[in-house]
């Protein structure tokens, strides 16, 4: 359910969420459409939502989302602050806070250190800061075919072993 | 002997003191992935310190990567005075899923016990013939600080220090690792000229 809105990062924010708070709950999808490609919408601190999300804008949550979020060609941001249980589907996707569920994304996702994130991503691309926690299953447009990757290789002994000699390559150095 | 302290010494007089380049190429990674990805839907576990590179290198490799960042959650229950709860509980994927698994270093971070039970909860996860990737420090290592093993794209393996992770550290002679790890079975070992030992291991 919606409740006050409290920080708005400008005035088209603030405008977007006070549309957004004309809504019933459980269904937002003509709430963020009229943002241009560069503005975004906010979901601030103290705001829960329940229900689906369907817009062509961008979208940053500091709150409390459960359901659903379709962005379609443009960026999902999870502050610091945010809680967000939904199954997404955006270009590109932002996580610095909490997030359970699986993303479809056909750019990129960036997770900052702070975040805590458990699900699926499919993406094209994918960047991870060093402190993330990360529960996840995780599938990148690839190649269409993996080739083989094992160069001839020097094993010290085939079987359980106590210590043996260092390979040519490594002992010549 | 070269250690991986090596790495984590920090300025001292705003003179850098030399480190040592502990770099070095893997063998057992490209070998696993090659063993590993016999078919198009191979998945893979991946238990090692988050990482961007290697998330990068081995999800474009492997058709589904999983990450369980074990060091993070090992690091975070110890924070919140959890260590006596049951960490394993966190790899609750079911039995026979995965073709591989990357164990990395998680061993050395692991009293005998809870590293036994960490090679009991590969081997029930892995599918039959599936492969673990592991490896340790020196037997002489003593600093505790974690590093990530940064994968490049020739496999060169670099190391990155992870200053939020504080575990202890429990180095082992190849025997004893290998005998916690049981009932794995060693197929190949490696050893490099930095004293890091890498290990392919198999469900048989």
């Amino acid at each position: 359910m919606l409740r006050k809105s409290k920080k708005y990062n400008n005035e088209s924010d603030a405008e977007d969420a006070v549309k957004n708070e004309g809504l019933k709950e459980n269904k937002m999808s003509s709430t963020t459409t009229q943002s241009g490609p560069a503005e975004k919408t906010m979901i601030g601190e103290d705001i829960s939502i329940k229900g689906s999300i369907h817009g062509r804008g961008n979208l940053v949550i500091q709150g409390s989302i459960k359901g659903t979020i379709d962005l379609d060609n443009n960026h999902l941001t999870v502050g610091p602050n945010g809680n967000v249980e939904a199954e997404i589907n955006a270009e590109h996707v932002t996580i610095a806070g909490h997030l359970t569920g699986n993303i479809n994304a056909m750019g990129k996702v960036e997770i900052a250190k702070t975040a805590v994130f458990t699900g699926e991503i499919k993406a094209k691309r994918i960047s991870v800061e060093d402190g993330a926690f990360l529960k996840a299953v995780i599938e990148l447009e690839r190649e269409s075919k993996p080739q083989s990757l094992a160069k001839p290789t020097i094993p010290i002994t085939k079987g359980p072993i106590s210590k043996g000699p260092v390979p040519e390559k490594e002992k010549s150095l | 002997m070269a250690t991986l302290a090596g790495m984590q010494k920090s300025p001292k007089n705003g003179i850098s003191e030399q480190t040592v380049d502990m770099s070095f190429t893997s063998k057992a990674v490209p070998a696993f992935i090659d063993k590993v990805n016999s078919h198009s839907l191979t998945q893979v576990l991946d238990l090692g310190p988050v990482c961007s590179e290697n998330i990068n290198i081995l999800a474009h490799l492997i058709k589904r990567l999983y990450v369980c960042d074990m060091f993070s959650h090992l690091a975070r229950a110890k924070k919140r005075g959890l260590e006596s709860e049951p960490w394993w509980q966190q790899m609750d994927y079911p039995s026979e899923t995965f073709d591989g698994i990357l164990l990395w270093d998680l061993p050395d971070r692991l009293t005998d016990g809870d590293a036994n039970e960490a090679g009991r909860r590969c081997y029930d996860m892995l599918k039959p013939g599936g492969m673990v990737m592991a490896c340790a420090a020196t037997e002489t290592e003593t600093n505790t600080g974690v590093n990530a093993y940064v994968l490049q794209k020739d496999f060169r393996v670099t190391f990155r220090v992870q200053p939020h992770l504080h575990l202890p550290l429990h180095t082992r002679k190849t025997r004893d690792l290998l005998d916690v790890l049981d009932p794995l079975k060693s197929v190949q070992s490696f050893l490099f000229r930095n004293r890091l030992r890498e290990f392919l291991l198999k469900k048989e």
